[in-house]
């Protein structure tokens, strides 16, 4: 998973860039030549840019993001998995297409994966069902209240430069 | 107007997403063969009516050194948990902000936020920000770091 030698040094420039068009693109017919005369920056700058990014990935899409769909259930899961068989678990856990996420994290309750389908009662089978295969204890923890559901990054300045600049200091 | 199925072609094409070009909407609008006003006025409206949470760009943090993420629990009591949840939710370094059962005595955490970062430090001062900006130091949290992702899929949508 981790490419940290292929990260991009980001300017300030850039960050704000990329700050900007996550929290909207206008709906006009020119949206960058909108958001260039925001930043004060060239629009041919901005288009060519952010068409870099793209192509490196750092943006993955220009598009609407769905509101979850009451149509769709999900759940956040976790296992207390012993050291040795956290591999066989997770492979296991992966092999369910519901399955959407799943980490290890640092906690007693070591592997967190989120299950998605179409009704509460799919997503309770698929527990189910990892439990009698897994015998560790389970949490199952479904969403009671969302209070705020948008993957929008913040950069900071101090975060995305090179990594020797980083290590001088967070603390500003 | 447009029919149900033309709107939901349309929707389907912005979700996946618009090309980065002088004119976007234009560019789509003719190969969906609509107007490109009336698409204008379609994305403002799924805006309006809340069925899309945002309409712009979908970053990858990883690409940009954002290579940690925290699980942010928290044990806040039931009659306070809406307000902190909704002031936590409106964090900018807040990415997702839940409600979700306790499970006694394993697991006393009811609100769960996520934050990313480029490592576990610029994680903890963002957190002990985040925790004195809101005055919440009298809450149990605790930080769950992701030390190896073993998948990671976009949302699936379903019907």
């Amino acid at each position: 998973m981790s490419d940290s030698k292929n990260n991009i040094n980001l300017s300030n420039a850039d960050i704000k860039l990329l700050n900007r068009v996550q929290k909207c693109v206008p709906l006009c017919s020119n949206p960058f030549s909108v958001i260039a005369k925001e930043l004060n920056e060239d629009k041919s700058w901005v288009i060519s840019r952010l068409k870099e990014f793209q192509e490196l990935n750092v943006i993955r899409r220009f598009a609407a993001v769905k509101r979850r769909k009451k149509s769709s259930v999900s759940t956040l899961a976790a296992f207390k998995i012993p050291e040795d068989r956290i591999n066989d678990v997770a492979h296991l856990i992966n092999s369910y297409d519901e399955v959407s996420h799943n980490h290890l994290r640092e906690h007693d309750y070591n592997l967190w994966f989120v299950v998605q389908d179409k009704s509460e009662e799919k997503v309770h089978a698929l527990i189910t069902d990892l439990s009698n295969h897994v015998d560790f204890p389970l949490l199952n923890l479904p969403i009671l209240e969302s209070y705020h559901s948008d993957m929008v990054i913040k950069l900071d300045p101090a975060c995305c430069c090179s990594e020797d600049v980083d290590k001088k200091d967070h603390s500003s | 107007m447009m029919n149900i199925n033309q709107q939901k072609r349309i929707l389907k094409a912005l979700s996946k997403g618009l090309p980065i070009c002088e004119e976007p909407y234009k560019e789509l609008a003719e190969s969906l063969n609509v107007d490109e006003q009336q698409l204008l006025d379609f994305i403002q409206e799924l805006k309006d009516s809340n069925v899309i949470s945002r309409f712009g760009m979908i970053i990858n943090p990883e690409s940009v050194g954002y290579h940690c993420n925290a699980l942010v629990v928290w044990d806040i009591p039931d009659d306070e948990v809406d307000e902190i949840g909704t002031l936590l939710g409106l964090h900018e370094k807040i990415s997702l902000c839940y409600k979700r059962p306790r499970q006694l005595p394993d697991w006393p955490y009811n609100l769960f936020t996520m934050l990313h970062g480029k490592n576990q430090q610029s994680i903890v001062a963002e957190l002990n920000h985040i925790v004195n900006e809101n005055d919440i130091g009298q809450y149990a949290c605790d930080i769950l770091f992701s030390s190896k992702t073993f998948k990671h899929s976009g949302a699936r949508t379903f019907g």
